[in-house]
């Protein structure tokens, strides 16, 4: 009779580990999934690849870009959400194309589409190794995605494996403002964002 | 090793009859099912202007059609075209933004296949990019209706669905992938000249 | 009957030898499979130097290469702006136009930048005529008169503190030899 129950035993054991190991794979967006350096506002967050601070994060109802004296109002469902900082490669020229905003809840926010190249947002710039620039990031979402939000910067969206970093942001659904204007500058910083339209 | 005895060569054969019929009324069942699924097409249920479609990744709510030759941008292009325009509000339900809302409203045309719809944004009156989750915007899709063709008085369209797949069949990845159609709305198309 | 004892110990002994040789075949497999591989991805990345100095003329990938300026100016805000002025002799400037070429500037540390697509204003004060020459590659030989050097250009910006700065040109199909320029001592 042992026998049997201990083969019974074993092939109950097998099923049991068969049935843990498939329910605890790992998701293959988890697999891939690159590689984060973490940090706060203000800090200098090391990837292998590039450094990145963010310094100011503001909320705002309406945006208005300011490009060669014309003003145009952007509205939306929600609020956007600029982040200013500053990037530097560290070994060789790159550039960093995918920015989002990660909320509290996983939900994804890219970087918004509706304001033109004109200024000079994250993905539009090279940043050469030795040489820190300023650095804007532009996001529309819903009010409720911004408490608690990460920005999430990387070289591209695409590559598996690739560094990341994550900075968490000390935005609030208290402070939004009515209206922010970022005016395109010719000269010195290539943008200022100024309160109140 | 036993010597094998007179019955079991009868005892073989019996075996492979079995398996061969067994085989055979799978082979027949999923058949007589395809005849079947092809002889009772599914029903896509109808909806009216107005109303709320889930098609999984987005709800959309189609307002209107109409037909011109000027774009949502208010600018005409340099080479005049008809176009068709269906305008609908949209909210992205799924936790990453999208930019493929043209999968979800497709034109159901007797003629040749059309080229694939602009989206334009009706808040900046200009082409729209991928829209973020949770926030409703209004749309209006254009299509290129070719020339020689008369735009129809009634535009059939069909909502199609789309189902996440945590892990799909490929890759084992997480994605959104085609599912079957949701719904078919009829709108009466505005000509404008 | 065969005893099962011998037979237990000779197929130990099996095992075991697999087990070994396993050890063995395992890397050759790998090894045989990525072979060319390996070979193909040393292959892209410079690595055999032809050293060369500014203004002299050196054969590179079929052309006569040569680097008429390598300086380095002020440029605004704490960084410095290298230019690199270079021209190819070539006898057919449409198989050498046809492949690739990469411009890097490197530094004592290991750093590289790639050439800046539009040049510094300090570049377009100083060298004005440096503006009208191309990057390195196809058009730059589609725009040299017939017996003439194709005329190139790049332009970096660097940290005003980089030191020792070496210029390599590669041209994709010579490769792993690139010509590299090492900026001339102040």
């Amino acid at each position: 009779m042992t026998g049997m129950m201990r083969t019974a035993l074993a092939v109950t054991f097998a099923a049991a580990a068969l049935y843990a190991l498939q329910h605890t794979r790992p998701l293959y967006s988890d697999i891939t999934s690159p590689i984060v350096s973490w940090g706060g506002m203000g800090e200098d967050v090391e990837a292998s690849a590039f450094r990145l601070s963010l310094d100011r994060v503001r909320v705002a109802r309406t945006l208005n870009v300011e490009t060669f004296g014309k003003t145009k109002p952007y509205t939306s469902s929600g609020v956007w959400v600029v982040a200013e900082g500053k990037a530097e490669a560290k070994f060789e020229t790159l550039s960093l194309i995918s920015g989002e905003w990660l909320s509290r809840r996983g939900v994804r926010y890219i970087l918004t589409d509706r304001i033109p190249a004109t200024i000079e947002m994250m993905p539009g710039d090279v940043y050469q190794p030795g040489l820190p620039r300023p650095l804007l990031l532009v996001f529309e979402m819903p009010p409720e995605a911004v408490n608690g939000g990460t920005v999430v910067v990387a070289r591209s969206k695409l590559m598996p494996l690739d560094d990341e970093i994550r900075i968490a942001t000390d935005a609030s659904e208290a402070d939004i403002e009515p209206a922010l204007t970022i005016r395109r500058n010719e000269e010195g910083q290539p943008w200022s964002i100024l309160p109140q339209g | 090793m036993t010597e094998p005895s007179r019955t079991t060569i009868r005892q073989r054969l019996f075996a492979f009859l079995i398996a061969g019929l067994g085989g055979l009324a799978a082979s027949a069942f999923s058949f007589s099912l395809a005849v079947y699924e092809a002889a009772h097409p599914p029903r896509t249920p109808k909806a009216v202007p107005g109303e709320q479609i889930d098609t999984g990744r987005w709800l959309v709510t189609l307002r209107s059609a109409r037909s011109g030759t000027t774009p949502p941008t208010g600018i005409p292009p340099w080479k005049p075209t008809r176009l068709v325009m269906v305008d609908m509000d949209v909210v992205n339900q799924s936790a990453t933004p999208s930019n493929l809302l043209s999968r979800a409203v497709t034109l159901d045309v007797p003629q040749a296949a059309l080229q694939p719809p602009t989206d334009y944004l009706d808040r900046d009156k200009g082409l729209a990019g991928h829209f973020n989750p949770g926030m409703p915007e209004r749309v209006t899709l254009a299509w290129e209706w070719p020339e020689g063709n008369p735009v129809p008085q009634r535009l059939n369209l069909t909502i199609n669905g789309q189902i996440y797949k945590l892990r799909d069949n490929l890759y084992g990845a997480s994605d959104w992938f085609d599912a079957d159609a949701v719904a078919t709305v009829e709108l009466p198309v505005e000509q404008a000249p | 009957m065969v005893d099962p004892s011998a037979g237990i110990g000779r197929s130990h002994r099996g095992y075991w030898l697999s087990m070994a040789a396993l050890v063995v075949a395992l890397p050759a497999a790998l090894a045989a499979q990525s072979w060319e591989d390996v070979r193909a991805w040393r292959a892209q990345h410079g690595r055999e130097p032809v050293p060369a100095a500014v203004g002299q003329a050196i054969d590179y990938a079929g052309a006569r290469w040569t680097v008429t300026r390598l300086t380095r100016l002020a440029g605004g805000q704490g960084h410095a702006v290298v230019l690199a002025e270079f021209e190819a002799a070539t006898a057919d400037p449409q198989a050498a136009g046809s492949s690739p070429c990469q411009v890097l500037l490197a530094d004592g540390d290991g750093r590289t930048w790639q050439p800046v697509l539009f040049a510094d204003p300090a570049v377009r004060k100083t060298y004005p005529e440096a503006e009208e020459r191309s990057l390195c590659g196809g058009p730059a030989f589609a725009a040299a008169a017939p017996g003439k050097p194709a005329l190139m250009a790049a332009s970096f910006t660097v940290p005003a503190s980089a030191r020792d700065l070496t210029l390599s040109i590669a041209m994709l199909t010579a490769l792993p030899a690139y010509l590299s320029v090492s900026e001339p001592r102040q």
